[in-house]
């Protein structure tokens, strides 16, 4: 039963994973790409990490969606037919070479991996789910993974600081860049905010 | 194992359902009428006619990376939540709590940083 | 309690960026974002602070030998050797934004928070033997790397570089994350200590074994995960990225990403390449192994630093020159950890060393000739030997350094790279390195050309005095540690670097 999900879910995910990149419109590549979060989810769940399977649903599923819907509504790709004339309709044989050879790797790699029957190293944590799946993260991440932890903090810290640096409009009467080499212009996406 | 997540399926059969059930019984029952300005927004929102495809303003980007960023924190704090009092049992709760001020205290300088440039308010 | 604060001691130079970074971003948002150069000033301070630190850690290792803070931070001189330099090139980059003409001059704060968090992962980059901090402190250099790429807003070409480096940078922490994840998987520790020799009852299995069991996973794995370090110092199937980035970001993080970026890199990738298969305890077999990625870093070499020089040959713009001959550096300095001894390694630091001076006086010319006439391209150097005489002839000291002539530091640094390398039985490989040299001659000296031999064009005279003087400090340094005085120090330096590392001698004859 287990067995057969696992198969089930991974099919979807790779099948999603196919139309991310196969389908003419952008917003249909988003909602693949939900699906085959989903199908990860699922597949966490199988393996018994329920925090996992949470978080991925909370934070990919949810947020990260979200963010890109912004981003291609953000970049407005205009015409879609224009899209769908250029990469929806025939692959180029470059890009047949490319997504051939890349999908040959992977499945090199997953052929050979299979073939050698590795048994992944057990390690030393004992499983258990529910809240004492809970504990035993905490555990390791407040002990063993202290300055990873706090390290990931600064690492929040940064993309914010980040973000705001690159998005964020200019103050009016701050002096705006005027490098030699590079002339400043009027932040054109700003300008026509329509919401 | 699989049996666990029993009840969970079944709820996620009866949102679908109910999601489904009353699109299928307003189609079935509903009177069809169409009344000037049915189409038409109530009280907010964007008109139903015309392109769908907006251009956004930039700060939708950001308001959704900082939900994400904030997010991502929250999300680190739930194993220490769900174990804080197991830590105080061991304890350790005071070096794990020491960890937890010093990880929120980073992020609240980025607080205070996106607040301060007006990340958080609409204009501006 | 009292184990942790000795442990907080060990990692005191991380901490003290960590404030220092903190501390600029809080009063930049104090401030209102005026007068930046205060802000310049303080950051130095920390860094000079950091860089004492870094000192007393470097003698203290000498007593005690390496030591582990956190299960997880190895204090080593390795780490510590390339620390000091970060921090030093941190420090002329810092320099560099404050003199720059190109930059703006109010609310940079963001800028220099950047910079000290792109250090700060550096920091953490050349000294964990865990693979789950290495990758975040790979994250924290390139995410600042990133924002800094993409600083100038509003210019096209600084978001172009800032795409296409967030593009590049993703897929290839993706497929390290992927090796990464295979290793764990293989071996059961995130640790690469216990990856190449794994005690009994340690709960994690060395990768010997596992290679003796399933040899081809093995391999992918760490193929995967040298195909990450390979993008962050631009080795080249992953190179397409550099001149593109280094063009469009403002000149200042170009150099800190050709510089503090790269090294941090190469030193990731020695310890990581050092700590598998070359240090003590490791098995015969992964060691076997460990010779055959030593080939394939060999081969990858040869192509980058052929394709970097011949590339920079055509190239009009002084920066995506810059940017090529950094590709093609990448290449000398990968023959070091091709040539899988310790003496290589000593060789890969010792050049790194010198890379860091003659790179960062070579972009500070950049900076100064774009502030003089606001373009980058070869042809507008006309007469600049004429009209800045000082930071001219700086400039040809850098170039001769980049060349690899005496009396500079980069011929010393090339030679001992050509002996380790031929003593690890890689002749071919120096023979292709050598006609490289040669052909770098020529691109190089048509900057000089261009400088002196030509008519000067008319500009306005704008004088730089502060940035000239960082230049002429620079030009010094770099003949200076080329002479003997100088020079036996730093190579005494680098050589403890494989030893903290536990690296040990192979001797020539046993190849």
């Amino acid at each position: 039963m287990a067995e057969t999900l696992f198969y089930l879910l991974s099919i979807g995910a790779i099948a999603c994973g196919a139309g991310v990149i196969r389908a003419r419109m952008p917003l249909f590549s988003v909602l693949c790409l939900l699906g085959a979060f989903f199908c990860l989810s699922g597949i966490y769940l199988l393996a018994g990490f329920q925090f996992l399977a949470v978080t991925q649903l909370l934070v990919y599923a949810g947020a990260i969606m979200v963010l890109f819907l912004f981003v291609i509504m953000l970049l407005n790709l205009g015409d879609e037919n224009e899209i769908a004339r250029q990469s929806g309709i025939a692959l180029s044989g470059k890009q047949l070479a490319v997504a051939g050879t890349s999908a040959g790797v992977f499945a090199l790699i997953g052929v050979l991996t299979a073939g050698y029957g590795i048994a992944p190293v057990e390690t030393a944590s004992t499983r258990a789910s529910g809240i004492d799946e809970l504990q035993t993260l905490a555990v390791e991440l407040f002990s063993r993974y202290m300055l990873p932890f706090e390290a990931a903090s600064l690492l929040l810290l940064l993309t914010m600081i980040g973000v705001i640096a690159i998005a964020k409009r200019q103050r009016a009467g701050e002096p705006t860049h005027t490098g030699a080499g590079f002339p400043w212009t009027k932040e054109p996406l700003d300008e026509e905010s329509t919401l | 194992m699989l049996s666990q997540y029993g009840p969970i399926l079944i709820l996620i059969a009866l949102v679908l359902g109910f999601a489904a059930g009353n699109l299928v019984i307003s189609e079935l029952l509903g009177k069809k009428t169409s009344a000037i300005g049915k189409a038409d927004a109530y009280e907010c929102g964007m008109g139903s006619i015309g392109n769908a495809r907006l251009r956004l303003s930039i700060h939708f980007y950001l308001v959704a990376v900082l939900f994400i960023l904030f997010d991502v924190e929250s999300l680190l704090l739930i194993p220490w939540a769900v174990s804080a009092k197991f830590f105080e049992a061991q304890g350790v709760g005071g070096i794990v709590f020491t960890e937890i001020v010093g990880f929120v205290a980073v992020l609240g300088i980025g607080l205070a940083y996106v607040w301060n440039k007006g990340g958080l308010s609409w204009d501006r | 309690m009292n184990a942790y604060i000795e442990q907080m001691g060990l990692i005191a130079p991380e901490l003290v960026l960590t404030a220092l970074s903190l501390f600029v971003l809080t009063w930049d948002l104090l401030k209102k974002g005026r007068n930046s150069d205060h802000i310049g000033y303080a950051t130095l301070v920390g860094l000079a602070v950091t860089g004492w630190l870094l000192l007393q850690q470097w003698g203290m290792l000498g007593d005690k030998g390496t030591q582990t803070a956190f299960g997880m931070v190895t204090i080593d001189r390795f780490g510590t050797f390339f620390k000091l330099f970060t921090v030093g090139s941190m420090a002329v980059v810092t320099l560099f934004v404050m003199l720059d003409k190109n930059e703006r001059k109010h609310g940079i704060g963001e800028y220099y928070f950047l910079l000290i968090g792109a250090s700060i992962g550096a920091f953490f980059m050349v000294s964990t033997n865990n693979l789950l901090l290495l990758m975040l402190g790979l994250e924290l250099l390139s995410l600042a790397s990133y924002s800094l790429a993409g600083f100038h807003k509003g210019s096209k070409r600084s978001a172009e570089a800032a795409l296409k480096y967030i593009v590049f940078g993703g897929l290839s922490a993706g497929v390290m994350l992927y090796g990464i994840s295979l290793l764990y998987g293989l071996t059961g520790t995130l640790d690469l200590g216990l990856m190449g020799h794994a005690p009994e009852g340690s709960g994690a299995v060395s990768l010997a074994t596992q290679f003796d069991a399933s040899p081809i996973p093995v391999a992918i794995a760490v193929v995967l995960v040298l195909a990450g370090f390979a993008y962050k110092v631009s080795v080249v199937p992953f190179h397409f990225w550099t001149p593109d980035v280094y063009e469009g970001a403002p000149t200042p993080v170009t150099t800190f990403l050709a510089v503090g970026s790269k090294a941090a890199g190469f030193a990731a990738l020695l310890r990581f390449v050092g700590a598998l298969f070359l240090t003590d305890g490791v098995d015969a077999s992964i060691v076997a192994y460990g010779d055959r990625i030593g080939f394939l870093l060999a081969i990858l070499a040869a192509i980058t630093m052929t394709l970097g020089n011949l590339s920079a040959l055509r190239q009009g713009s002084l920066k995506r020159m810059l940017a090529y001959s950094s590709i093609a550096h990448a290449g000398y300095v990968l023959m070091g950890a091709a040539s899988m001894t310790s003496e290589g390694f000593a060789a890969a630091m010792f050049y790194l060393a010198a890379y860091y001076c003659m790179n960062l006086g070579a972009f500070g010319f950049l900076i100064y000739f774009e502030g003089v006439t606001g373009k980058d391209d070869i042809d507008s150097l006309k007469g600049m030997g004429w009209r800045h005489p000082v930071v001219a002839w700086s400039m040809v000291v850098f170039l001769v350094a980049l060349t690899g002539l005496p009396p500079t530091v980069g011929f010393y640094g090339k030679l001992i790279l050509f002996y380790a390398a031929i003593d690890a039985g890689l002749a071919w490989l120096v023979i292709i390195a050598a006609i490289n040299s040669v052909i770098s001659l020529f691109y190089y000296f048509r900057v000089a050309k261009s400088m002196f031999l030509t008519e000067p064009v008319p500009q306005v005279p704008m004088r730089q005095h502060g940035l000239a003087g960082i230049l002429c400090v620079l030009a010094v340094v770099t003949v200076l540690a080329g002479l003997g005085a100088f020079k036996d120090p730093l190579r005494g330096w680098a050589d403890e670097g494989p030893a903290s590392l536990e690296i040990y001698a192979t001797d020539a004859g046993s190849r």
